[in-house]
């Protein structure tokens, strides 16, 4: 496969990951789709390493702590949920959750005066 | 590298790729919470298969420890959340009903925001991806291993210094974590 074709793949899953973040309505699904991203940006180290850095080790130094800062925090994140939330508190969880909501009044002020 | 190795890197490399890329999509639009885990973990194991393909097999087992948690983690919060999936234990009433014309304007700013993302990532990317496409491939190989980058890791002090200025960061995340616990 070449350079190029596997560079488009992944910004193919790199916009599936934002699509996703954006049209999610519950917290589960937009933590998946920040996972798209981390695996997106991931593969797209490994490959410009592969084709063009062969002889570097810089991105393996970059991503061994890059990604496990990441999941480290993203386990703190959870786990703070996981604490801090009680059995009512979890099922507030399932209701609408956006990470971004753009409302109309967002653009043109509150209507209600 | 032999002819028949070569193969069978491209052939891994067609599968990881089209593996990790429909697994992703699954992973998207599926509605069941535990499936969609399912296939983010199958998304996981085709980069590992892609790991291996670009000679980083040693990403797999380091990075994969830590994600191993946070997939445990994650499973067991979902666990639980479903237990409560279509109860109404509060008592308060929350219309979860979204409308079609809603849900039509939702995927299409979103898609239009997508468009336009790769719009401008493939304009300013192309040029540098034509001339990038010459780069070929050459008969050595380096396969990481995990000496080699521990001693990179050691020779470049400045990088130990991010790693314990990390550690103290994530460590007071943690603390909060645990300690903010309400009564």
């Amino acid at each position: 496969m070449s350079f190029s074709m596997i560079i488009y793949f992944n910004l193919l899953i790199l916009l599936i990951g934002i699509f996703g973040m954006i049209y999610s309505r519950d917290i589960i699904s937009a933590i998946v789709s920040l996972q798209l991203v981390v695996i997106s940006g991931l593969m797209n180290f490994l490959v410009f390493s592969h084709f063009l850095y062969r002889y570097s080790l810089w991105d393996r130094m970059f991503i061994i702590p890059g990604v496990t800062v990441i999941y480290l925090v993203m386990f703190c994140l959870i786990y703070y949920l996981y604490l801090n939330k009680d059995k009512l508190d979890r099922q507030e969880l399932y209701r609408d959750f956006r990470l971004f909501k753009i409302t109309k009044s967002d653009w043109w002020g509150e209507d209600i005066i | 590298m032999s002819s028949t190795s070569q193969l069978t890197m491209v052939i891994l490399n067609y599968i990881g790729i089209f593996g990790l890329l429909i697994s992703c999509l699954l992973s998207i639009f599926l509605t069941y919470k535990r499936k969609k885990l399912l296939f983010l973990f199958l998304s996981f194991l085709f980069t590992g298969v892609l790991n291996f393909v670009y000679y980083s097999g040693v990403l797999f087992f380091v990075v994969g420890l830590v994600m191993m948690f946070f997939f445990l983690l994650l499973y067991l919060f979902v666990f639980q959340l479903e237990v409560f999936r279509g109860q109404e234990t509060t008592g308060i009433k929350v219309n979860l009903k979204v409308s079609n014309k809603d849900k039509a304007l939702d995927i299409t700013t979103a898609l239009l925001f997508c468009a336009g993302f790769a719009y401008f990532i493939y304009i300013y990317t192309s040029d540098f991806l034509r001339i990038a496409k010459t780069a070929g491939d050459s008969a050595e190989i380096l396969i990481a291993s995990w000496s080699d980058i521990g001693g990179q890791l050691f020779a470049e002090y400045g990088l130990i210094l991010i790693i314990v200025a990390v550690s103290l960061f994530l460590s007071f995340l943690w603390f909060v974590a645990i300690g903010g616990k309400k009564k």
